[in-house]
């Protein structure tokens, strides 16, 4: 009887535990196999929003030749140095891209009707319509619908081009990879000296009585906050503050930074204290037997030591900063922007994720995309804090 | 001979263990003074009033007359006073830094800048504390990779780098093998010719080899201060027999 | 020394050291200061602004308006125009939902630890430990975007399959698996810490009793243990009561309530005030502050009430 028990019990802990491997195992899974397909160096790079370009060429192209650079699925105009190439966007459409621009093309010197200044296509803009004269001054238009070669051979026929409709593809998440990198340095530029600073005071400064209790009872108590209500304070409390300060309306980068550097203040002292309570008071000894001031001790002898706790804390807060999105959503915004300043608002990716999931038409696809670009910062920073801390274990006194 | 420490009735307790009674004493100049005695009797308490490291402990009380060069210890600046003496610690403790930076740490505190200079004091320090030979091909190695005892005479050369008048020991050697104990043996026979050694020991033997002045504490009081070779060969008080004939302790 | 330096400035110097010391130390002081005000700045603002509902007239379509605060507490349905607020559901739901996480995560993350810490070969154990600080990192958007892609999905496989309607898999349900998913990390990280801190004279003492591997490990071991796995509990119910994102993905923000049927669409207290905003002031906007601080004294008395359990079991060992 106590045998079966026993393989009743050791049969249900393998399985129950076995569901963790898989949870992860399934998530990764989903994620990449749905978001990889997408996942490119133009989603990193281009913007969000498509943006509508009407350029014109007006001198005659008569003598332009252009080396044929021979790109697979590519069909190329010798007369203007550019290959046009069949694909499908996002939504599924079939549209024809520029796959190939001859830096010398006359397409990077041309019009842009709408400013009358200088524009130039670029490659993976999407050709909507064109029209051209040829020699004889006839029309000739060109339309996606009619494929790339037949696109390709339209150019070659022109020599002015009076109209070229050009799209940028849109639903990168440049401006959110800015957004975020922004909210990192802004974040950790507040935070670090704070939380730095505290810690060095709790472990260096603060006498052992009831104050120091409640202050460090009062610094743990903010790790007990869920975000939310942190962006609630954000909003309330460093929108106005920023708006004030530097001019900005609304939610800016400025006001998510404050509201996160609070956020992780716990997380940092609480580290950095860690790091600083392995080293041996021997050391603060013998600097002060040898008439060091108290502060030479802290910045020569203490601070030093503690970097591989310091470092630790500035990768787990990086970790925290790319996830969070509740404490964003309120503090910042959730207004998904191409040009990323930091006194506007903008999304960082996983606020983005989230403003692409809300609302009517849930891009999944691009969520996907993101999420594998999320992930795989977090697994780096996750690999970069084990190596640190078993490299400064390593040199530590017994 | 000059003396460069007096103490009068000195009184010391941790809260309320009373740990010093009446100390009364006078450390005399470039001698080796010895303080020996059963554990917890004082003796590194006493050590620690020489350069006020126990100002570090919130909860000291002392009151009495310790006096350095005929000025109250207690009036003199404490960071001043550290530079004047200086301690060198039981377990070795150089810092996790190379031995140049260790040895430069104390001046380079006080403002020593000038690279020359520093490297003067340090090749200096390491020769009067006999290790300059074993290490003067990796002054910039951490200071970790030496072994224990010349991690200790590193110490002694951090300390020496300050050019101070007393070298306080606390039990320098209780921590090294017999081989390093020997060589920092006699390192302080050569160092007492240009400062002041205190040192606390639990070594009797130790004590005889190498001090000129010995002093015995029990349960915080001096028992007996004399000439060492007086103090072992014709001790006053009965209760310094019974210690250095090791019926107790 | 004092040969290598200027003789004159020496008193100088120290009175420098000494003032620079007093200085160094309150800016370190002054630092700490602020860390710790920190606190006290969320508990102001937020009250401030939460009880304004309630004390403050709002003009609503010309006319006055006032929240009822026992309303507010005891209501069961939750309207943005009529400005109807009631936040007594939402209560419920949100603790009915945390217990229910709690009842799938427990037993999966003690297992596990188990697994982990007493069961698995060393490097295995390792493995799976590393796997779940992985899951522990992942951000709760993802949990969120898997919770609608996928979980919703099966959620409404299985209710069609018990002949129940539900809203796209968009459900109770749905809220439940996703918060379970996201604490089993927390929980079991903390049980592994404790089981692996239990004694080994203990697990010996058992097994010289002729009490077998199994029996000693579910016996002994995770009794020992009972204190830290409890506090990994009490980790964990606070991120389920806090988390707002991934929920609001997979909850459906349901207006009325309190939802006991598993497949119904729900509403959390942290879906309330993330759902749904569109002004920045105004009435609407404000009443989400009021939710915040039930939200927190919510976190608050569970937190002491668990606590007080945890002593409780303590001292029961």
């Amino acid at each position: 009887m106590r045998k079966i028990k026993d393989i009743l019990m050791n049969l249900m802990t393998y399985l129950f535990s076995s569901f963790g491997v898989l949870i992860l195992g399934t998530i990764l899974v989903f994620v990449f196999s749905n978001g990889f397909s997408s996942l490119s160096w133009n989603l990193l790079t281009s913007d969000y929003y498509e943006t509508v370009y009407t350029l014109k060429y007006e001198t005659d192209n008569t003598l332009g030749v252009y080396d044929n650079p021979n790109l697979n699925d590519s069909y190329f105009s010798s007369r203007w140095g550019v290959a046009f190439q069949d694909t499908t966007n996002n939504e599924g459409d079939s549209v024809i891209i520029i796959s190939y621009l001859d830096p010398l093309s006359p397409l990077k010197r041309m019009t842009n009707g709408a400013t009358d200044g200088i524009a130039s296509v670029e490659t993976n803009q999407v050709v909507t319509k064109v029209i051209l004269n040829d020699e004889d001054s006839n029309l000739i238009i060109g339309l996606a619908k009619n494929g790339a070669e037949e696109m390709a051979q339209d150019f070659d026929k022109g020599i002015v081009i009076t109209n070229l409709v050009v799209t940028t593809s849109g639903g990168g998440i440049r401006g959110s990879l800015l957004t975020t990198l922004y909210m990192i340095v802004l974040t950790l530029l507040i935070a670090l000296p704070f939380g730095i600073g505290g810690a060095i005071y709790l472990s260096e400064y603060a006498p052992d009585t009831r104050s120091t209790r409640i202050l460090r009872n009062m610094i743990d108590m903010t790790s007990g906050i869920p975000s939310i209500i942190f962006g609630l304070v954000g909003a309330i409390v460093f929108i106005p503050f920023m708006n004030n300060v530097i001019g900005s309306t609304g939610g800016s980068i400025a006001s998510g930074a404050l509201t996160l550097a609070i956020m992780l203040l716990p997380i940092i002292i609480k580290t950095t204290e860690e790091s600083i309570k392995t080293i041996p008071s021997s050391y603060r000894s013998a600097s002060l037997a040898l008439g060091a001031s108290k502060t030479q001790t802290t910045f020569k002898v203490i601070l030093p030591n503690a970097l591989s706790g310091i470092l630790t804390s500035v990768l787990l807060s990086i970790g925290r900063i790319i996830g969070e999105s509740a404490a964003l959503i309120y503090a910042v915004g959730t207004a998904i922007k191409d040009n990323v300043a930091i006194d506007e608002n903008s999304t960082t990716l996983a606020v983005h994720i989230w403003s692409v999931m809300s609302g009517e038409n849930p891009n999944y696809e691009l969520s996907y995309s993101i999420s594998i670009v999320i992930l795989f910062m977090v697994l780096i920073l996750s690999i970069l804090v084990k190596l640190i801390t078993k490299r400064f274990n390593r040199y530590e006194v017994k | 001979m000059e003396t460069i420490f007096k103490i009068e009735k000195l009184n010391l307790s941790y809260g309320d263990n009373h740990v010093l009674k009446n100390v009364s004493l006078a450390i005399y100049k470039n001698q080796v003074t010895a303080f020996i005695g059963p554990s917890g009797c004082g003796k590194t308490t006493l050590l620690r009033c020489l350069n006020r490291m126990n100002d570090l402990n919130v909860t000291v009380k002392q009151d009495g007359s310790l006096k350095y060069l005929d000025q109250e210890v207690s009036s003199i600046n404490a960071m001043d006073l550290r530079t004047k003496v200086g301690m060198v610690f039981q377990t070795p403790n150089p810092f996790p830094m190379s031995i140049f930076d260790n040895v430069a740490y104390g001046p380079r505190c006080q403002g020593v800048k000038n690279k020359y200079t520093l490297n003067k004091i340090v090749v200096e320090s390491l020769k009067k504390a006999a290790i300059y030979d074993e290490v003067k091909e990796r002054l910039r190695d951490s200071a970790l990779s030496l072994s224990g005892g010349q991690q200790q005479r590193l110490c002694i050369a951090r300390c020496i780098a300050m050019e101070p008048d007393v070298i306080l020991m606390d039990e320098p050697t209780s921590a090294l093998d017999p081989i390093a104990t020997l060589k920092i043996e006699e390192l302080i026979g050569q160092l007492k010719k240009e400062y002041s050694i205190v040192i606390v020991t639990h070594n009797m033997q130790q004590a005889t080899r190498i001090s000129d002045y010995t002093a015995f504490f029990m349960l915080g009081e001096i028992v007996e201060y004399d000439k060492t070779v007086e103090l072992f060969k014709n001790p006053k008080n009965r209760k310094t027999e019974d210690y250095i004939t090791g019926r107790f302790g | 020394m004092d040969k290598y330096l200027n003789k004159e400035h020496n008193g100088q110097r120290l009175k420098r050291r000494t003032a620079e010391d007093k200085f160094i130390k309150n800016i370190f002081l002054a630092i700490a200061l602020i860390c710790a005000s920190v606190i006290v700045m969320i508990v102001v603002f937020i009250l401030i602004k939460g009880i304004s509902p309630f004390v403050v007239d709002y003009s609503i379509s010309g006319e006055l308006y006032k929240v009822n605060l026992v309303t507010f507490l005891s209501g069961t349905t939750w309207f943005t125009s009529p400005n109807i607020y009631g936040v007594g559901y939402i209560v419920i739901n949100t603790l009915y939902i945390t217990i229910m996480a709690l009842a799938i995560a427990v037993p999966i993350s003690v297992l596990t630890a188990l697994f982990i810490s007493k069961i698995a070969p060393k490097k295995i154990g390792a493995a799976f430990n590393y796997v779940i600080e992985l899951l522990a990192s992942i951000p709760s958007i993802i949990y969120g975007l898997f919770g609608m892609g996928v979980i919703t999905n099966q959620v409404k496989i299985v209710s069609a399959f018990f002949g129940y309607q539900s809203a796209g898999g968009i459900s109770t349900l749905a809220t439940i698996l996703v918060l379970a998913i996201m604490i089993i990390p927390t929980i079991t990280m903390l049980s592994v810490t404790s089981l692996n801190a239990v004694k080994q004279d203990i697990i010996n003492g058992s097994l010289a009793l002729g009490a077998s591997k199994t029996q000693t490990n579910f016996k002994v071991v995770i009794a020992s243990a009972k204190t830290g796995i409890f506090s990994g509990i009490i980790l964990g119910v606070g991120r389920a009561l806090g988390e707002a994102t991934a929920i609001s993905m997979v909850a459906g923000n349901a207006g009325t309530g309190p939802t006991f049927n598993i497949f119904d669409t729900t509403r959390t207290l942290t879906s309330t005030i993330l759902l749904g905003l569109k002004e920045t002031s105004g009435l609407d906007y404000d009443i989400r502050f009021s939710v915040g601080i039930v939200l927190i004294v919510i976190i608050l008395v569970t937190n002491i009430s668990l606590n007080a359990a945890k002593r409780r079991i303590g001292n029961l060992s």
